[in-house]
């Protein structure tokens, strides 16, 4: 090869200098070689050279390669230097152009100082087949300008923070606690309801009518004999219990916590005959005598009250129903 | 539990309690109406408390204490309280004899049997204390020796619910020393057409004593065996605790209205005088209706009330009805 060339040279002229045009060729045929092996460029460009401080300047990253190529950008940070943060980047796009790859990046930058800013080289890393090499784009040089600041106008306050409107999507996490923590009290409460309704069955008294409570009541103390066991004392009690509670179911009379005489004054003329009134008076006091006197009436007392007052109870009740049959024919009359 | 012969008993307060129609009839003498004031003298001399008396100037209150301690033969003093009063005004003091060269003893206007303080609340507090000291231990103390009061010793205080400028309020722990708190009211219509009628007529009656102190004191012992049951003993403390905890009796709106219930002195007091109010109705056991119709004297001095309270011109004696309408008779 290198006879073959020589002899090419020597056929030129002799005033050419045969030597070094040889060497040049050489040189130019290596260059040529050198450059189809390694077709990557990289460059970063801005489009204007003038910024103020704090503007976003974008910077065009643009890297050509060919297929073979695998190409990985810059890893972007939140800043570059101290006075040069990141403000967003685009992905990298890549397009095919006559067997070349172009990779396009834009990444906007923005620049807290003023003067003459120099921003920094990036670095590409190129797989070429296996062999990682690194491309680094030339410097850019911008010219950052300051605030200029008109000293003939007042001196203004900083503003305030500007608020932005509420999105749904923002509230609606809120919401959804809310609706949960509202449903969570509501079965809470429910729970706490239904274990106290558990706990606290209502009264029977409350659910009967007054006399079918009262005589369903008499029937239970009869039955349990106290008197003829010698609970003369408890047997009165609860005798007396029955009457005053069905008094006050009955008449709407707090009887229950009125004493014997306070308890007669409270049942006035009209609410019932003065023959059982009278009656019902005598096992009361009767009743005082045993409870707080020691008195031991006999049998036949004993007898009798349970009568009287179940015969009051027949009777107020007869009388319920005689008025609601006279308040029934009384219209037509 | 101790056996109790109610019959015997009974039988024994018709015969102690016989006395005191002839005690009514000797003070109604001098006395018109007030049976009320009268009632509630007897029943604390009865059962060894003190009375004090709330009302306007004018309602026979010191004739009344005077005509009981004459019908009674025993001896009446009447103090009354101004700011300058001291503890010796009213305890007595050691003077020294100078003839002798030693200290003798001056008792005071306490060491009698009746003493009526008169606008006990005129009085500085030290003053207060000394006279209710002597009420609660039935002793003064003179120098290095003690003397016992002679029994019965009954203390009347008057309070005049109109003027209070210059007074000095008793403490709430000093007023509990008295048994009963009695608010006494105008005589009724008739009742004053007599009591001017007698006094325009110039008569002044001289009650003569009709029993003796030994009679009041075998009184006492007959009203202390009064048979009082376990029911009734429960409807006190009943009582008692709603003032305390009205909440536990179901009576929820009194809370807030309640500053401080009755102490245990409260409950003391109210079985007593019960037995006592029993006594005079000549029963030898209590019913309800006894310790009914001593509650609102017993407890009316014994219940705080909040501002609340007193915003709401909410009454001790509002608190007490409510009470005793609330709470089960048994």
């Amino acid at each position: 090869m290198k006879q073959f060339l020589q002899k090419i040279f020597n056929s030129f002229p002799k005033h050419f200098n045969r030597n070094a045009l040889f060497h040049y060729f050489i040189i130019s045929f290596l260059l040529s070689v050198t450059h189809n092996s390694y077709a990557q460029t990289a460059t970063a460009s801005t489009k204007q050279k003038e910024y103020v401080i704090g503007d976003w300047v974008p910077v065009d990253l643009f890297v050509s390669a060919t297929s073979n190529n695998k190409v990985v950008f810059p890893n972007l940070k939140d800043s570059i230097s101290e006075t040069i943060e990141v403000a967003n980047f685009t992905p990298v796009d890549t397009v095919k152009k006559a067997g070349q790859y172009e990779y396009h990046q834009l990444v906007n930058l923005i620049v807290f100082d003023t003067g003459q800013i120099q921003l920094p080289q990036f670095q590409f890393l190129v797989n070429n087949n296996g062999k990682l090499d690194t491309i680094i784009s030339d410097p850019i040089l911008v010219h950052v300008a300051g605030v200029k600041i008109d000293t003939t106008k007042d001196i203004k306050d900083i503003k305030e923070p500007l608020k932005i409107p509420l999105t749904f999507q923002e509230i609606l996490p809120y919401i959804i606690g809310a609706f949960i923590l509202a449903i969570l009290a509501g079965l809470i409460t429910w729970f706490i309801m239904e274990r106290k309704k558990k706990k606290q069955p209502i009264d029977e008294k409350f659910l009967l009518p007054p006399h079918v409570w009262a005589l369903k009541e008499l029937d239970k103390l009869q039955q349990q004999k106290l008197w003829q066991t010698g609970e003369v004392k408890d047997y009165y009690s609860r005798l007396t219990d029955i009457a005053r509670t069905y008094i006050e179911l009955r008449y709407k009379i707090p009887a229950m916590e009125k004493t014997t005489d306070e308890l007669m004054s409270s049942m006035h003329k009209g609410m019932v005959k003065q023959s059982l009134k009278k009656e019902l008076n005598e096992v009361l006091v009767l009743s005082d005598f045993v409870k707080f006197a020691k008195a031991q009436p006999d049998f036949i007392e004993n007898e009798n009250s349970f009568k009287i007052i179940k015969d009051f109870i027949d009777k107020t009740k007869q009388l319920e129903e005689e008025n609601k049959t006279t308040d029934k024919i009384s219209p037509k009359n | 539990m101790e056996s109790i012969d109610i019959k015997a008993l009974n039988e024994k307060i018709q015969q102690d309690s016989a006395f005191l129609e002839l005690l009514n009839l000797e003070i109604s003498k001098s006395i018109v109406g007030q049976k009320y004031m009268l009632e509630r003298l007897m029943i604390a001399l009865l059962s060894q408390g003190h009375i004090l008396l709330e009302g306007v100037p004018g309602l026979a209150k010191t004739l009344a204490i005077k005509s009981l301690s004459d019908a009674i033969d025993t001896k009446f003093n009447r103090i009354q309280f101004t700011p300058d009063l001291l503890p010796a005004d009213i305890l007595g003091t050691l003077i020294y004899n100078q003839a002798k060269g030693n200290f003798e003893v001056k008792k005071g206007p306490v060491f009698s049997n009746f003493l009526l303080a008169d606008e006990i609340n005129r009085a500085p507090a030290k003053v207060q204390s000394a006279l209710l000291q002597a009420m609660q231990e039935r002793t003064v103390t003179l120098g290095d020796t003690s003397y016992k009061l002679e029994e019965p010793f009954l203390v009347m205080a008057t309070q005049n619910p109109i003027e209070q400028e210059g007074t000095y309020n008793l403490p709430e722990a000093q007023v509990d020393r008295f048994m009963l708190k009695v608010k006494i009211s105008y005589p009724e219509f008739e009742e004053e057409r007599q009591i001017m009628r007698q006094n325009v007529a110039g008569q002044n009656p001289n009650i003569k004593p009709v029993i003796s102190a030994q009679t009041i004191l075998q009184a006492r012992d007959t009203v202390r065996k009064v048979y009082m049951d376990e029911k009734i003993e429960k409807y006190i403390l009943d009582i008692i605790f709603a003032t305390r905890e009205p909440e536990k009796y179901k009576i929820e709106n009194l809370k807030h209205l309640i500053s401080y219930g009755g102490s245990p002195r409260a409950s003391i007091s109210l079985a007593m005088a019960s037995k006592a109010y029993a006594f005079i109705k000549r029963r030898g056991y209590v019913i309800p209706e006894d310790v009914r119709a001593v509650a609102h004297d017993v407890l009316r001095h014994r219940i705080g009330i909040t501002y609340e309270a007193e915003a709401e011109n909410i009454t001790q004696e509002h608190i007490i009805d409510t009470i005793l309408n609330r709470v089960e008779v048994p």
